[in-house]
Parts: structure tokens; C-alpha cells; sequence
């Protein structure tokens, strides 16, 4: 049973090392919709504010909004791995995130030393990865390339080798952020099948993206952000049609 | 690892519920104490990473962490012949005693510097993935457990060449280096914590240690210090710490006062770290 309950969730985030008398000039002369505020000589910005939602099993959520409305804060929330600053958040269910693609991979280290330390990182126990091992180095194509270091690999073979490591996993929730793509035309319909695989054994899938299409393929809710806050949630197609009127206002 | 996944507090059950397992459930309740255990307890992980990080060091160079044992030896050899004349002490038992004491020093020195960037170097890692910081202070505590060893072996051919006895205290090595484990995790929570939010730390830690290696006794004997420079000397817990590994490796065995300058240092150690990490558990991801 996987289970999501976000209730009135913000994110302060202080601002270091920029120079703050400047940063104060730069962002108090223009209007920025109050999101930048300051603290006891601390600059903050509100990353989210008040995000109340509940997702349950069965739930592939589609989050949508412009650059900068907080989608991929959302999902670090979501991943546990930014704590609120206000409100509360509650999460029941195995979780793995997809963000980065190339996350822990050495390029100093061989093929099959990433996937077992990669494996590790992402909560694999060494018994699933010794199961999950071969499906693995099969699907990246790179036969005996995996003995050799990662930095003699081309950068389409590196991502085969990342993406195939990302996609082993068995959670019950799944984020996914929309940097997470895949190369080279022949390798994508491949990547698309393995995707859509483990996007099928997953309970709860949020997914953070601008492309309409893949929400319309991938989810059955959305949830339209703006300056950090969630202003609608519900169907596909509701949803959608809100956002594109915020793009195209007439 | 999978269990930090999860988001239910640890219960604890007890059938008599006095004020000590009372203390214990809200141990348990601490975001920094969770961290510490869960974080400890996937050494699997941990050990990996060390590792790892170990052979990448052999893979681009033919003597990998040799090289650091290499210019242990160059150091020692050096420094061991000059200030033997200097200090007008028998090189007989100044190379002993300079190498048991450099090779404690050295990768302690080392792992105090590495452990500031444990968190800010894990960045990328910690911003997908939720999993406890500790994970990362251990990896750099078996790296240079690891280097220890490498360096070991400098002291060892010394220890050979110039008769250093090995007696029943010899043993003592062990305890000892459990002592300096677990020291070196809560020094690590401590660096890490404080110098992910202010950089500056990094360069202010590197030149104490610089300093602290000048203070200590590792190529001076602690009877040349007098007067004031000896309280300042007993309160100098490195010193502490050095000796604890150093008179086993040389057949001898530590003070009384280096043993219990140690056991309280660990326990009010681990006390501060614990605080200091917990109250800024949830900040520590927006500093980076």
C-alpha cells in the first residue's frame, strides 16, 4: 500500500553565498510576487507554499506548470528529501526517484562496478542485484564493455548503462522528473518499453513535466503549479486545459 | 537503507517502562540518532564506497595508496634522521617512535579534513535520494582506516629493523583503534555539519591541523615539554589520541590518563555531535 498525504506543505530555502546587499537591490526592485523575503539578514525564498494533496495507490500523477513553479521541489519533497518547512507530510510505500540519470556512476570504475555500487545506493540488497544483474548488462547492449571503465564508454553507451541501472528498481512510489530522458532514436523505443515495465509494477507514479502528450500517455490525474503553489488537481484533460489557458490567455 | 525509505517512526516495546527506556523511545524519535543508525547499520554501502574509492586510487597509479605509504617513509626517513641529531636521541628509538606516532597521525589528519566535504561531496546523491548522511562519514572513516594500514606497514618494517620490542601490550592496538573508529565518526558528523554551511571552515580546519601536528608530540617526546607547555600539552586531546595506538604499537601501554581522556572524550563527543547534528538535521539539505 502506498500512500502520499501532503498537508498546507511549504519550503523555505535560505540563500547563501550570494552577496546579499546586491541580491536585496536585485530582487526588491523588481516584482517578484513577494517570494523573496529576508530574515534576519538571511535571504529566503518560498520554494512552496500551503501544497495540500493526497495520492493513493493507483494514482499517476502528472504535475505540470512553468519553469520555476516548483515541480521538481515538489518531487525532492516527495523523495523525502527536502523536510517541510512548514505543514506535514506523510509517506508510506518504498520510493525511488528517478532525477539525474547518471547519478553515482564513476567513470574510473567498470560497467559492472556502477551497477552493483549504484544498486546499493538506490536500496538494492546485494541478493537483488545479483538477480537483476544480467537483465541489466543485457538491456545495456555493452557485452564485454562492461568490464572496462565507464569513461572509455561513448555518451550514448553511458546513458544506456545509467538508465538500465535507474529503471531495475522495484518501488512502490516512483518520481520521475522530465530530465530524465533517453538517447538515440533506437534506444529510446527500447528505453520506452522498460520504462512503461516498471511503470506498470509501480503502485503511485508522480511525474513532473511541460509535455502534454506524455501526461495524456502516462497519467490518469494532473496538477497544475504556479509560483509554488498548487492551484488545481484533478483529471487529465481538466487540468491540461486549464494550463493551456494560462499559456494562451484570451 | 530500504527502511529509511520508509516514513513510520521505530516503536520500541517495553514491558516495564521505566525512565531509562523512556530516554531510549525518544532517542529513537531524533531525526540524527535514526540517521546515525540506519546509516551505520548499512555497511554494506559504506564498505563499498570505501573501497571503491581505495582501488580507484590503485587503478591510475602503479602504488595506488602506496604512494601516501611512500612519502610516510620519505617523511620519516628524513625528518627521523635530522632530528635524531637535533634532539640528540639514539635514532635507535627515534625512528620507532617518530614513525608509531606519524603513522597515527597522518591518516587521522587526513580523514579530519576529508570529513568537512563528506556531505557537500555526496550533493548530487542526497538530492535524489533520501538516506543518512552517515553513510558518507563512515565511507571516509574506512578510507583512511584503510590508508592506516597502508602506512602500517612503513612503521612495521621500521619496528624490524630497529628491534622494537612486541610484548603482551602489542595487543592493545585494537581496542585502541576502536577507541579512534568511533571517535572519528562524531568528529566527522561535527566537520561535516559545520563546514557544509560555512565553507570557510574548510580552510580554517587545514590550518589547525597544520598547527595541532606542531603541538602534538608526534616527532618531539612529551618529556621535552615543561611548565605551562605541559597542562597545555594534557589537555590536548589528540596527544590522547595518538598515544592510545602508539605505546601498543611500540610494546608499551597507554596511561591511565590517555584511556580516560579518550572514554570521556567519546562519550561528551558523541553527546555534542548528537545535539549539534539534530538540530540542524533538516536544514543541512538547503545548505548545500
Amino acid at each position: 500500500m502506498a500512500i502520499i498525504e501532503l498537508d498546507n506543505v511549504g519550503i523555505v530555502f535560505p540563500v547563501y553565498g550570494a552577496n546579499a546587499k546586491s541580491l536585496r537591490q536585485t530582487l526588491f526592485s523588481r516584482a517578484t510576487g513577494g517570494v523573496a523575503k529576508e530574515n534576519h539578514g538571511v535571504i529566503t525564498v518560498t520554494a512552496l507554499q500551503n501544497i495540500t494533496m493526497n495520492i493513493e495507490d493507483g494514482d499517476r500523477v502528472g504535475l505540470v506548470g512553468h519553469n520555476g513553479a516548483g515541480k521538481s521541489t515538489l518531487l525532492r519533497v516527495l523523495a523525502r528529501v527536502y523536510p517541510p518547512s512548514s505543514g506535514k507530510i506523510t509517506i508510506r510505500g518504498r520510493i525511488s526517484s528517478l532525477f539525474n540519470p547518471a547519478l553515482g556512476m564513476d567513470p574510473d570504475d567498470t560497467g559492472m562496478e556502477n551497477i552493483r555500487t549504484i544498486g546499493l545506493f538506490l536500496g538494492m540488497s546485494p541478493h537483488e542485484i545479483d538477480q537483476k544483474i544480467h537483465d541489466i548488462g543485457e538491456f545495456t547492449e555493452l557485452g564485454e564493455f562492461l568490464a572496462l571503465p565507464v569513461r572509455t564508454y561513448s555518451s550514448g553507451m553511458q546513458l544506456r548503462l545509467s538508465f538500465a541501472i535507474a529503471t531495475a528498481i522495484d518501488p512502490e512510489i516512483l518520481l520521475l522528473d522530465e530530465g530524465f530522458g533517453a538517447g538515440d532514436a533506437r534506444f529510446s523505443e527500447k528505453a520506452e518499453h522498460r520504462i512503461n515495465s516498471l511503470i506498470k509494477r509501480t503502485k503511485v507514479i508522480v511525474l513532473a513535466t511541460h509535455s502534454a502528450g506524455m501526461i495524456r500517455s502516462m497519467c490518469n490525474r494532473a496538477a497544475l503549479m504556479t509560483e509554488g503553489r498548487l492551484i488545481a488537481y484533478g483529471g487529465v484533460e481538466d487540468i491540461l486545459n486549464q494550463y493551456d489557458k494560462m499559456n494562451h490567455p484570451s | 537503507m530500504l527502511d529509511a525509505m520508509h516514513f513510520h517512526p521505530i516503536h520500541f516495546h517495553s514491558p516495564m517502562p521505566g525512565p531509562l527506556t523512556e530516554l531510549k523511545r525518544k532517542m529513537l524519535t531524533l531525526p540524527a540518532v535514526v540517521d546515525v543508525i540506519e546509516g551505520l547499520s548499512n555497511w554494506r554501502l559504506w564498505l563499498r564506497i570505501g573501497w571503491m574509492d581505495t582501488i580507484r586510487r590503485y587503478r591510475r597509479t602503479t602504488l595506488g595508496p602506496f604512494w601516501t605509504a611512500l612519502s610516510v617513509a620519505l617523511f620519516i626517513g628524513t625528518i627521523g634522521i635530522m632530528y635524531s641529531q637535533v634532539f640528540h636521541q639514539p635514532i635507535k628509538t627515534y625512528l620507532p617512535y617518530l614513525s608509531s606516532g606519524f603513522v597515527v597521525w597522518a591518516p587521522l589528519a587526513t580523514y579530519i579534513t576529508e570529513s568537512c566535504g563528506a556531505f557537500f561531496g555526496a550533493e548530487g546523491m542526497l538530492k535524489q535520494v533520501k538516506m543518512p548522511y552517515s553513510i558518507f562519514i563512515a565511507a571516509a572513516v574506512v578510507r583512511n582506516v584503510i590508508v592506516f594500514f597502508h602506512n602500517l606497514l612503513v612503521f612495521i618494517i621500521v619496528a624490524i629493523l630497529f628491534g622494537s620490542p612486541v610484548t603482551g601490550y602489542t595487543l592493545l592496538v585494537f581496542p585502541a583503534l576502536f577507541l579512534l573508529v568511533i571517535n572519528s565518526v562524531w568528529v566527522g558528523i561535527v566537520m561535516a555539519v559545520i563546514c557544509t554551511r560555512y565553507r570557510d571552515m574548510l580552510q580554517v580546519v587545514a590550518s589547525a591541523i597544520q598547527i595541532a601536528f606542531f603541538v602534538t608530540p608526534i616527532f618531539w617526546d612529551a618529556s621535552q615539554a615543561g611548565g605551562m607547555s605541559k597542562v597545555f600539552l594534557d589537555m590536548n586531546i589528540l596527544y590522547h589520541f595518538v598515544n592510545i595506538l602508539r605505546a601498543p604499537l611500540l610494546g608499551a601501554a597507554p596511561t591511565w590518563v590517555d584511556w580516560t581522556a579518550v572514554l570521556i572524550c567519546t562519550v561528551v563527543g558523541w553527546s555534542f555531535a548528537l545535539w549539534l547534528f539534530n538540530r540542524y538535521y533538516n536544514r543541512i539539505i538547503f545548505w548545500m
